[in-house]
């Protein structure tokens, strides 16, 4: 993961419980990390140490912390930092999902130390569709969710995630059908 | 490789290149792709110069062939609607329909220009990676970001840390750094200043084999190498060794320092140079030895206790002092083991005072080994360890049990030398008494000797022996006087009085005991002093009548006198003086300081003494330091003598006066038809109540105790009731409270007590009860008037003052107190002989049973008759005996009584009574012939 992504876990941390909270999370989390640099690939395993390091120092879920972070990559990360490349997604929800292959496989070449997801589209309605999800890293399902969330504020769309299908139910990779109104 | 023609319809071409343009021959625009119409729509009337230019190659209006031979050049087009969107591409020849096709996308510098243009992902051909790299330029950016925050916390670091490291290379304090082996690599300034090493010397060195040498503490080096072994913080002082071997004392704190993994990576050290406060330490404590030492040689003992009280170190001495060797005490608790639990308090409050840091001496006795007590004078002081800390306190002793047997010895002596004076007080006035009372008889017998029908011869015998006895009765009282003023027994009693009308009637008194000598006894009063006064009125007279007395014993013929005027008013007091004149043969200058000697008398030129005890004056003077008042004399040989007093009074105001004061006014006023109801058992007192209120037509019955008073008032109405006391069966207190709680005719009726005692409490307890007002025993008959004009609420009726010659028609005798008995009984022979008579009958038999309670040792019953038979005296002018009998009393009173004390006083008085009795038989016969 890049190191934009644990920066986007430290600002979210940060911002909504105050420097100290993030220096228990990382102190928890025990990574030797000073500094998160955006464009430096780090290990997945730092990702889902601080995940689980805000976990216990927040007293939620690591699937709660996962979904929140989800929601602030979108809505703080993305946005802020990305500017228009987040908006020349697609003018609305749907587009911006439709054009979510595309954009992945964009980024597996731009990012060459990454190994991005890859999104694919199908049952593909008026008012919903399916998202393929397939990743080598496991248990990120709930950072998808989050993100999606994030996406439909982003829209000012009402959705509804659910998960069709998951590697945890023997599955091989995981489907959320998103639908909105 | 296969030739193959490609085939699309324009919207699939559109797709792949949806910025596209097409040119025709002539260079007209023909088709346009859709994204570079949103982009940039084409007007409907134009040229292709008005919507674009060619910027590379840059050529203005291009025909066709031109354009064609850059087809193998990347070209880029302006449009002139958005200059700032450049398109880039290329030109392909279309043979068929011979146009000119433009393929390619516009090129812009950020993703945010696409906003501009409301461009979005769609808008570009999939294969088109315009996108892609403005996507990377953004993350350029965002890395430029973090670059420049990374730049910002470095610096900030960065500051932070040449701020410390310059404190650290600045600071005073050396500092060491070692590496985790506890090799050095780095040192501040300080340090190099201090040792003179610079840290390229010692870098990789220890420091222990740098600095330590043969002064330094293996001990310090064992404990430090221990704490290092372990990485334990550190802290100690030690010797270390310049470069050029200087030893110093450095104060040292380090500590270990690990990574974030825990792991041992440095020591730092912060030494601080102790070298200047090591040695005053040494030299203190060199200095405290030498006087701790100097301390013991004078022979005293020095013993250092902990803030517990046990005991640190004991001086040699002080174990001389305490009998116990040094290991003996060092570890127990001094106040344990020597103080006695009685003053252990004190020491306590002392080791408090040492706490809070303050010193202190005090006196105590300590418990010696052998158990005796010795006693020690204790200077304590609080003493400090090296770092101020309170470590416990130091005691000097000085060894006091010789001085303090001493002042015992001395206690004892001045103890002894005390009863001794007061035996001699009491010999004294004993003595007096006994005197007085041969001499009483001898006085009585002389005058009754002058009846005997004594020839020329015999007289002058009887002149020179009443002359003598009188003499010696003078100096007896003086001298009793005397004993009572030096034992302190005279004390001031300020009562209002009528300080005029007593000057007036001593005068008067005074003229008549000159029994027509020519000499003229003067009274001049000063016209402000009128009415009452508050003052000592018997201290007053007492000198007055001393005074007057001297003056009469120098004065042959001529006059004497005692002027009074007001001399000054000052903070509420009016000083009066009075001046005691006579024109007698006056005082030499130089003896003029002698006269308020004791028993010093001036001589006249023969070397004669005058009569007299030359007590007399010394009296006077005692009596008026006793008013804080002034006494001077002013004489002149031959001219006469004049005595000036100054004493201090206070105006009475007469109406908040209480109505029990001495009145010389002569008020009277009509009792007649009052009834009264007396409650009294002595019988004197009925008889001298019952005359009195006879005198002024007052109705009266008798009820003889609280009992009977009881029931008396329940069967008449009474105008006032007398009430006394101390009665058998019910007291008057009781007898009070019965008559105004219960339902009865008198229960309103005015009580007024009679009591013989001053005591305050007692007269509060009438009040209490429920009584109106008292009368304090033994009483005049004016006061009894007054109080009785006041309850039955009469107007008085002022008469003139009888004149002197009347009152110069009957003597009372000598020997009895003659001044009190015409106050007393006033011109009333009748009821005095009233009174004399019911104490010859009635009293005189009363002392035979005093003297058989007293053999018997019936205290109480003694006691009884004691009070009961005081009273009784005063009426036949034995005030002696009634103090004498008051004496007893009181004596009594005290537990617990000495039998042989109390033997010794009822027997004083009996013979006393028996000495007086013929006296009183004469006085009653003589006032028997004065009764109609």
């Amino acid at each position: 993961m890049y190191g934009i992504v644990n920066k986007a876990i430290q600002d979210l941390v940060t911002n909504q419980f105050g420097v100290e909270t993030w220096n228990q999370v990382k102190e928890e989390s025990q990574i030797d990390v000073d500094y998160f640099i955006s464009n430096e690939p780090y290990d997945d395993v730092v990702t889902t140490k601080l995940a689980v390091a805000a976990s216990k120092i927040l007293g939620i879920s690591v699937e709660e912390v996962l979904i929140a972070f989800g929601e602030f990559w979108i809505l703080d990360t993305a946005k802020v930092k990305y500017g228009y490349l987040m908006e020349s997604g697609g003018e609305n929800l749907k587009d911006f999902l439709l054009n979510l292959p595309n954009f992945h496989n964009r980024i597996m070449l731009i990012y060459p130390k990454l190994t991005p997801p890859e999104f694919r589209i199908s049952d593909i309605s008026e008012k919903s569709l399916h998202i393929h999800y397939f990743s080598k890293r496991p248990g990120l399902q709930e950072f998808v969710r989050g993100l999606l969330q994030g996406l439909g504020k982003f829209f000012d769309t009402k959705v509804e995630i659910d998960l069709v299908q998951s590697r945890t139910n023997g599955d091989e990779h995981e489907i959320f059908k998103v639908a909105w109104e | 490789m296969n030739h193959r023609n490609f085939t699309f319809s324009l919207s699939e071409f559109e797709a792949l290149f949806p910025f596209l343009i097409v040119f025709n021959h002539k260079m007209e625009i023909v088709q346009v792709g859709k994204s570079l119409q949103k982009l940039c729509p084409l007007p409907t009337h134009f040229t292709t110069s008005d919507y674009l230019q060619f910027s590379r190659p840059a050529l203005q209006n291009p025909d066709f062939e031109t354009v064609m031979q850059f087809s193998n050049q990347v070209s880029v087009l302006s449009l002139n609607y958005k200059p700032d969107v450049k398109l880039r591409g290329q030109f392909i020849l279309l043979a068929e329909t011979n146009e000119l096709l433009f393929l390619g996308s516009p090129w812009f510098h950020s993703i945010e220009d696409l906003r501009k243009h409301k461009l979005i992902l769609s808008d570009f051909a999939i294969h088109d990676s315009v996108i892609d790299l403005l996507h990377i330029l953004k993350t350029q950016e965002i890395a430029n970001e973090d670059t420049k925050e990374l730049f910002k916390t470095v610096k900030l670091q960065k500051d932070e840390l040449s701020k410390l490291s310059l404190i650290v290379q600045e600071t005073l304090n050396p500092v060491i750094i070692t590496d985790a082996k506890g090799d050095i690599e780095w040192v501040n300034k300080a340090f190099e200043r201090l040792t003179g090493y610079k840290l390229k010397e010692i870098i990789k060195l220890r420091p222990g084999m740098v600095l330590q040498g043969e002064e330094t503490n293996p001990e310090t080096v064992a404990y430090l190498r221990d704490r290092v072994h372990k990485a334990l913080p550190f802290q100690c002082e030690i010797v270390n060794y310049t470069k050029d071997k200087r030893p110093y004392w450095i104060g040292m704190i380090g500590q270990p320092v690990f990574d974030k993994n825990g792991k041992l990576t440095n020591f730092f050290a912060i030494e601080e140079d102790v070298t200047e406060r090591k040695r005053a330490q040494e030299k203190l404590k060199y200095s405290e030895e030498k006087y701790r030492s100097i301390i013991e040689n004078m022979e005293l003992g020095l013993l250092e206790v902990d803030n517990e009280g046990c005991i640190l170190r004991p001086y040699p001495r002080f174990c001389a002092l305490v009998g116990y060797d040094s290991e003996e005490l060092v570890g127990k608790n001094a106040l344990e083991l020597f103080v006695p639990s009685e003053y252990r308090s004190i020491l306590m409050q002392q080791s408090l005072d040492r706490i809070k840091g303050k010193a202190g001496t005090y006196e105590i006795p300590l418990v010696h080994k052998s158990g005796k007590w010795i006693w020690v004078l204790i200077s304590g002081a609080p003493i400090y360890d090296e770092n101020g800390n309170l470590k416990g306190s130091i005691g000097i002793h000085y060894d006091l049990t010789e001085r303090k047997t001493l002042e015992e010895k001395l206690a004892l002596a001045k103890q002894i030398a005390e009863e001794a004076r007061q035996t001699e007080q009491q010999f004294l006035a004993n003595m007096s008494h006994e005197i007085r009372t041969p001499l009483n008889a001898i006085i009585g017998m002389s005058h009754l000797l002058y009846d005997t029908r004594p020839n020329s011869e015999q007289k002058e015998y009887i002149d020179i022996l009443n002359n003598s006895a009188n003499f010696l009765h003078s100096l007896i009282s003086n001298i009793l006087d005397m004993a009572k003023i030096e034992a302190g027994k005279i004390e001031l009693n300020n009562r209002p009085f009528d300080l005029g009308g007593m000057v007036s009637t001593l005068q008067k008194t005074f003229q008549m005991k000159l029994d027509g000598r020519p000499i003229e006894v003067e009274a001049m009063i000063d016209s402000r002093i009128k009415g009452f006064y508050l003052g000592d009125e018997t201290m007053l007279h007492q000198i007055l009548m001393n005074l007057l007395g001297n003056a009469d014993k120098f004065t042959e013929e001529g006059s004497i006198g005692v002027a009074v005027r007001q001399a000054k008013k000052e903070n509420g007091k009016i000083w009066i003086e009075f001046r005691v004149y006579d024109s007698g043969i006056g005082i030499a200058e130089n003896q003029l300081p002698l006269i308020f000697q004791k028993f010093k008398q001036i001589q006249d030129v023969k070397g004669q003494k005058y009569k007299g005890t030359g007590l007399g004056l010394s009296i006077v003077k005692e009596l008026v330091d006793i008013q804080g008042g002034i006494i001077n004399v002013t004489s002149q040989k031959g001219m006469g003598t004049t005595f000036t007093v100054v004493l201090p009074f206070e105006k009475v105001n007469e109406e908040e006066m209480p109505s029990t004061v001495t009145s010389f006014q002569d008020n009277t006023f009509n009792f007649a038809g009052a009834n009264v109801l007396v409650v009294e058992d002595n019988i004197m007192n009925r008889k001298y109540l019952g005359s009195l209120l006879d005198k002024k037509k007052i109705k009266w019955d008798i009820a003889v105790d609280g009992l009977e008073a009881v029931r008396k008032a329940g069967l008449k109405k009474y105008d006032i009731v007398l009430m006394d006391i101390q009665m058998p069966n019910m007291n008057g207190y009781e007898a009070t409270l019965t008559i105004r709680s219960t339902q009865n005719i008198n229960s309103k009726t005015p009580i007024i007590a009679l009591t013989a005692s001053a005591m305050l409490d007692q007269k509060n307890k009438a009040f209490e009860v429920g009584m109106d007002d008292y009368i304090s025993k033994p009483f005049t008959p004016q006061q009894l008037f007054d109080k009785l004009a006041i309850h039955l609420q009469l107007e008085a009726i002022t008469f003139t003052q009888p004149d002197a010659q009347q009152l110069a028609a009957f003597q009372y005798h000598k020997s009895l107190d003659a001044t009190y008995l015409m106050e007393l009984y006033d011109k009333d022979y009748a009821y005095a002989f009233s009174m004399f008579d019911t104490f010859i009958s009635e009293i005189i038999p009363e002392f035979d049973n005093l003297l058989a309670f007293a053999n018997n040792n019936q205290i109480e019953k003694l006691s009884k008759l004691t009070h009961k038979l005081k009273p009784t005296a005063a009426m036949v002018g034995l005030t002696d005996l009634q103090e004498e009998l008051l004496e007893l009393e009181t004596y009594l009173q005290q537990a617990p009584v000495n039998y042989e004390k109390m033997m010794e006083r009822v027997r004083n008085i009996y013979a006393h009574l028996q000495a007086k009795k013929e006296i009183i038989t004469q006085q009653h016969t003589a006032l028997k012939q004065l009764i109609p």
